[in-house]
């Protein structure tokens, strides 16, 4: 596994430490995951589920505005880095 | 009441609530639940200032019943098995301050276990987060059927796996808090609107009732571990249930099914904490993704980053079809394999972990596929979404051993029954760890 692709895929800033660290680590954890090599899954439905669950829809409606503090908000805008 | 001494010796708590009025029934609440008027962090410094606006539901079905305490230690986001993940500082097991808890509700289970007073703690399971510290506290902890409770107001960890659930030390307080909690609720669409039973009426006679024991389930076990749970398990048969040997060979892919969905579903649910919209901010420096690399990369904790990483790689293209499509494929078989267990036995017994209570020096030295192993036998309970109890069976070495307890989805009357007569029988549960 490319750790630093995956990182910037993830938006994390990793030390070189770190990054030298996961790749072993995760190596081994990706190792240990073979043993899904073994069963055959073809013609399985994957379950996103542990059980049927329907979709339930509830109307849209607002409930109201609630007040988080942030040192970046101003009224009811986030200020983001400067981008021009 | 003590607590904060308690806290003192074994870090149960993030949030201590200043001035806790008598009550006949305490609650305590683990900190990825959001209250209304306590600070809530999920363990992580991400989220060291956050102060939800509102109540999660079972936080407002509560309300009125009894006295909040706090809000109680755990991993991270719920990564971990030993609490040893925590931002704010390490939860230390009542029973030997040197040894873990058990996670990732390590606080939940110590408040329950060494406070006195009847006290009921709001716990989460996501892949064992409820029967693991239960287990090592030697306290009740009910992770519900999937969807029971609602989840509204949870820190995501996993949505397909996420759970919210009781522990107690006595399993009557934990049917009663049950009863108050369950029911539908619009705002999770995933919650259950079926009826339910009074959970406080769940007791009587266990003569007749089929349990299953797995033998794949005491492979890799303690022997010390395995000899209270089987005393558990011929109390149950000196009590007239049925005890049958039974096979879920599937049990070794359910480690690398779990942590494959767990952290697929963890690292997009993270992507929000970026530093915009709640918890730590930074120097607004750079563009957009430098900002949020910089944020995410001093906010998260190790364990956190390298969670992500898998996650987000087992999603990639490329690897998507290898990782997760193929874990959500093995999900469907375990699913079909507990179900068909339940075609024939009422429950199935085994051990709650294959381990007594580690001391922190022996997880030091655990790389983190050995500790992610760990959870060998709850993962797949999990992955299926039924509903499990782990019981107060004993002690070895004067540690707590835990007897799991597992049946068909919604079946949480058949638990209750059963562990309604082992508290009978037994009086493990009644032991309160001397501080």
């Amino acid at each position: 596994m490319d750790v630093e692709k995956v990182a910037r895929i993830a938006r994390l800033k990793l030390s070189e430490e770190e990054k030298e660290l996961f790749s072993r680590q995760l190596k081994e954890v990706l190792k240990a995951f073979e043993v899904l090599d073994e069963l055959n899954v073809e013609g399985v439905e994957p379950a996103m589920h542990p059980y049927e669950i329907r979709n339930r829809f509830r109307k849209d409606k607002a409930r109201g505005w609630r007040e988080i503090k942030m040192p970046n908000k101003e009224g009811e805008f986030y200020r983001g880095p400067r981008v021009v | 009441m003590k607590l904060k001494r308690l806290n003192e010796k074994t870090n149960a708590f993030i949030t201590l609530k200043e001035e806790v009025e008598e009550a006949e029934l305490y609650f305590s609440i683990k900190d990825n639940i959001c209250t209304k008027d306590m600070r809530t962090t999920a363990g992580s410094k991400m989220l060291y200032n956050y102060h939800p606006p509102f109540d999660a539901t079972v936080v407002e079905r509560i309300r009125g019943k009894g006295e909040i305490l706090g809000k109680t230690s755990m991993d991270s986001w719920g990564f971990g098995t030993f609490g040893t993940n925590c931002d704010f500082g390490t939860p230390r097991n009542p029973w030997d301050l040197g040894r873990s808890p058990g996670g990732s509700s390590s606080g939940a289970a110590i408040v329950a276990s060494a406070l006195k007073e009847r006290n009921v703690a709001l716990a989460e399971s996501t892949g064992g987060s409820i029967s693991c510290p239960a287990s090592f506290c030697n306290v009740f902890g009910l992770t519900p059927t999937y969807g029971l409770v609602s989840r509204w107001g949870l820190i995501s960890y996993a949505d397909s796996l996420d759970k919210i659930g009781l522990m107690a030390r006595d399993l009557k307080d934990i049917a009663l808090v049950m009863n108050y909690i369950v029911g539908g609720d619009e705002r999770d669409p995933t919650s259950y609107q079926g009826r339910v039973p009074d959970y406080t009426r769940c007791f009587g006679e266990i003569r007749g009732l089929k349990v299953g024991v797995p033998k794949e389930y005491f492979e890799h076990v303690e022997e010390e571990v395995k000899e209270k749970v089987m005393d558990g398990i011929s109390l149950l048969d000196s009590l007239g249930a049925e005890i049958r040997e039974v096979s879920l060979k599937l049990t070794k892919y359910a480690l690398a099914s779990y942590y494959i969905i767990a952290l697929s579903e963890a690292s997009t649910n993270l992507a929000r904490f970026c530093g915009l919209k709640y918890g730590l901010s930074a120097e607004m420096k750079g563009e957009f993704n430098e900002y949020f690399s910089k944020v995410r990369g001093s906010g998260f904790n190790q364990e956190s980053k390298r969670r992500i990483i898998l996650g987000t790689f087992a999603r990639m293209a490329g690897y998507r079809g290898r990782y997760y499509l193929k874990a959500l494929k093995v999900r469907r078989l375990i699913i079909n394999e507990f179900k068909e267990i339940f075609s024939r036995c009422d429950l199935i017994a085994a051990p709650t972990m294959p381990i007594l209570p580690p001391k922190f020096e022996e997880i030091e030295e655990l790389e983190p596929i050995q500790v992610y192993a760990m959870d060998q036998l709850t993962v797949g309970p999990n992955l299926a979404g039924i509903p499990m109890l782990s019981v107060p069976i004993g002690f070895s070495r004067g540690l707590p051993v835990g007897l799991h307890l597992m049946a068909d989805h919604f079946r949480e009357d058949l638990l209750f029954r059963v562990g309604r007569a082992i508290q009978e029988h037994t009086n493990y549960w009644r032991k309160v760890p001397e501080l």
